[in-house]
C-alpha cells in the first residue's frame, strides 16, 4: 500500500477534467433552466401583483361608483316621492273642488228642476182646480165659475164699502182713473153691468173702464189703473198649496239634494 | 490480497501506465459526463418540469444549498468543484457494488490526488475571492508565530482528507472480502449495505470539508470552520 505518483497526478488530472465536464454539461444547464424558471416565475408574479393592483383600483372606482349611484337614486327617489305628494295633494283638491262644483251643479239642477217642477204642479192643480173647480161649480150650482169668480170679487169690493175693513184698502187710488178690467174669461153683460155698477158705487162716479181677456188669470180678476192693481184669484190658494206641497217634497228628498236655501 | 487497485496494471510503457484505478476512474467520469450529457440535453425553462429534470434540480439545488449553508457566497462558482468531489466519490462508491467493480476511491493514489486538488484549490479560491494579499496576510493571523503552524495545519488537514476516504473505501471493501471468504451468505450483503452508507457519509464529509477549507480560506475569519470540523470528527 504505497502512493503511486503518477497515479495521483494523473488521478488529479482526470478529476479536473470530470469537474470541468461536468459543470460544462450538468451544472451550468441545470442551474440555467432553474435561474431562468425562477426569472420567468418573479416575472409572472409581478405581472399578477400589477394585475390584482388594477383590479384592487377598479374595484375601488367601481365601489365608489356605486356609492354614488346609490345616493343618486335615494335623492332621485325622495324627489319623487316628494312630487309625487304634492301632485296627490294637487290632485286631491282639484278632485274635491271639481267634486263640489258638480255638487254645487248638481243641487242648483236639482233646485230649478224642483222649482219647474213646483211651477208646473201649481199651474196644473191651478188648471185641474180651476176645471174641477168650474165643473163642480156647473155641476152643482148650474152657474158658470166665471160668474161665480166675478159675484166672489164683487163681494170683495163691496166689502170694504164704508168701513175700513177693505179687502182691497188702496182702493182710493183708483178713484177718477181709466180703469182695466182683466178677466181669465170673456165677462158677460150683465156680469160687467154688475161690476160697473159696484165701482160707481165705491168710486161715486162713473169710471172709463175697458176690459181685456188674460187666460193666465186662471179663475182671477184684476183691476190696473195707472201703476196700480187689485186682483184676486184662486192663485192665492194655489200658493199655499205650493207651499205645502214643497215641505211634504222636502222631507221625503235625501238630504244631500236640498239646496241651500230650501234648507 | 491486493489492497489498492492501483497494483493492477493493464497498460505499461516505461514510466506511463494505466492500472485499474485509472480505468475505472474512467468509467466513472464517462457513465458521469455521458449521463449529464444525455439529461441536460433538452431542459425546459417551463413551469411543466420533467422527471428526470426534477431529479436533477433536486440533487444540483442540494448541493448548492449545502455551499451555501458552509457560508460560501457565491454557490455557483464552487458548485463545479466541490459537487463534482461528492459525485465522483459517491458514484464510485454505488459502483462498488456491482461485482469486478473496483473503486478508484479505494486506492490511496486516488485520495491523495482529490485531497491534493482541494489542497491546491483553496488558495486558489481564496485569492480569486480575497485577492492575494488578504489571503497570504491570512497565514500570518493571529500573529506572525503562528505562520508555520498555519502551514502545518494546510498540509497535516491534506493528510487528513487523504488517508481519511481512503481508510474508509479500502476498509468498506476489506471487510467484504474477508466476510465473503468466512461467511458468503447473506452477511456480506448487510455489510455492503452498511458499506454504502458509510461511503456516501464519506463522500458528503469529504466535500463538506473541502467546502469548509474554502470557505476560511475565502472568509479569513470564518467561525463555521471549527464547528464544522468538531461535528465531522464526532461523527467518525
Amino acid at each position: 500500500m504505497s502512493i503511486d505518483w503518477f497515479t495521483v497526478v494523473a488521478e488529479t488530472l482526470n478529476f479536473l477534467i470530470l469537474a470541468w465536464l461536468l459543470g460544462r454539461f450538468l451544472y451550468k444547464p441545470v442551474l440555467r433552466a432553474v435561474g431562468q424558471r425562477e426569472e420567468r416565475i418573479a416575472q409572472e408574479l409581478a405581472d399578477a401583483d400589477e394585475k390584482e393592483r388594477h383590479a384592487e383600483a377598479a374595484r375601488t372606482e367601481y365601489e365608489q361608483k356605486k356609492l354614488e349611484l346609490n345616493q343618486q337614486r335615494a335623492s332621485l327617489i325622495k324627489a319623487a316621492t316628494g312630487q309625487a305628494a304634492q301632485m296627490k295633494q294637487e290632485m286631491l283638491a282639484q278632485a274635491r273642488s271639481d267634486a263640489k262644483e258638480q255638487i254645487e251643479r248638481y243641487h242648483i239642477a236639482l233646485a230649478q228642476d224642483h222649482d219647474k217642477f213646483s211651477r208646473e204642479l201649481i199651474q196644473r192643480t191651478q188648471h185641474e182646480v180651476l176645471a174641477i173647480s168650474a165643473k163642480v161649480l156647473t155641476d152643482l150650482a148650474d152657474e158658470e165659475l166665471h160668474s161665480a169668480i166675478l159675484r166672489s170679487f164683487i163681494r170683495q169690493l163691496s166689502a170694504g164699502e164704508g168701513d175700513d175693513q177693505s179687502a182691497f184698502p188702496d182702493l182710493e187710488e183708483f178713484a177718477g182713473k181709466p180703469l182695466l178690467i182683466r178677466s181669465g174669461a170673456e165677462l158677460k153683460a150683465e156680469d160687467k153691468q154688475q161690476l160697473l155698477v159696484i165701482l160707481q158705487k165705491l168710486f161715486a162716479a162713473e169710471p172709463a173702464v175697458s176690459y181685456e181677456t188674460d187666460p193666465k188669470l186662471i179663475g182671477g180678476m184684476e183691476i190696473v189703473s195707472e201703476g196700480h192693481k187689485i186682483s184676486w184669484s184662486i192663485a192665492a190658494y194655489l200658493e199655499s198649496l205650493h207651499a205645502n206641497l214643497q215641505s211634504l217634497m222636502l222631507d221625503f228628498a235625501p238630504e244631500s239634494a236640498i239646496p241651500a236655501e230650501a234648507k | 490480497m491486493r489492497l489498492s487497485p492501483d497494483e493492477l496494471i493493464y497498460w505499461q510503457h516505461g514510466w506511463f501506465k494505466i492500472n485499474a484505478t485509472i480505468g475505472f476512474t474512467w468509467v466513472i467520469m464517462l457513465i458521469l459526463v455521458l449521463g449529464s450529457y444525455l439529461l441536460t440535453r433538452n431542459l425546459g425553462a417551463g413551469k411543466k418540469v420533467s422527471k428526470k429534470q426534477s431529479f436533477l434540480e433536486i440533487i444540483v439545488i442540494g448541493m448548492k444549498n449545502q455551499i451555501a449553508e458552509l457560508g460560501l457566497d457565491n454557490p455557483t462558482l464552487f458548485i463545479g468543484f466541490l459537487g463534482t468531489l461528492f459525485l465522483f466519490i459517491a458514484s464510485s462508491v454505488v459502483l462498488e457494488l456491482i461485482p469486478g467493480f473496483e473503486p478508484p476511491t479505494a486506492s490511496l493514489s486516488t485520495t491523495t490526488a482529490l485531497a491534493l486538488s482541494v489542497f491546491l484549490a483553496v488558495p486558489v479560491f481564496g485569492i480569486m475571492e480575497t485577492g492575494i494579499k488578504e489571503y497570504i496576510s491570512s497565514y500570518l493571523k493571529p500573529t506572525v508565530i503562528m505562520l508555520p503552524f498555519n502551514i502545518i495545519s494546510e498540509i497535516t488537514r491534506t493528510i487528513a482528507l487523504a488517508v481519511r476516504l481512503f481508510g474508509n473505501i479500502m476498509s468498506g471493501g476489506m471487510i467484504v472480502g474477508i466476510l465473503i471468504s468466512i461467511s458468503p451468505f447473506i452477511f456480506p450483503i448487510v455489510m455492503r449495505i452498511l458499506g454504502l452508507l458509510t461511503g456516501m457519509v464519506q463522500a458528503y464529509i469529504f466535500s463538506i470539508l473541502a467546502g469548509v477549507y474554502i470557505a476560511a480560506a475565502t472568509h479569513t475569519d470564518s467561525p463555521k470552520q471549527a464547528e464544522v470540523e468538531q461535528a465531522t470528527a464526532s461523527n467518525e
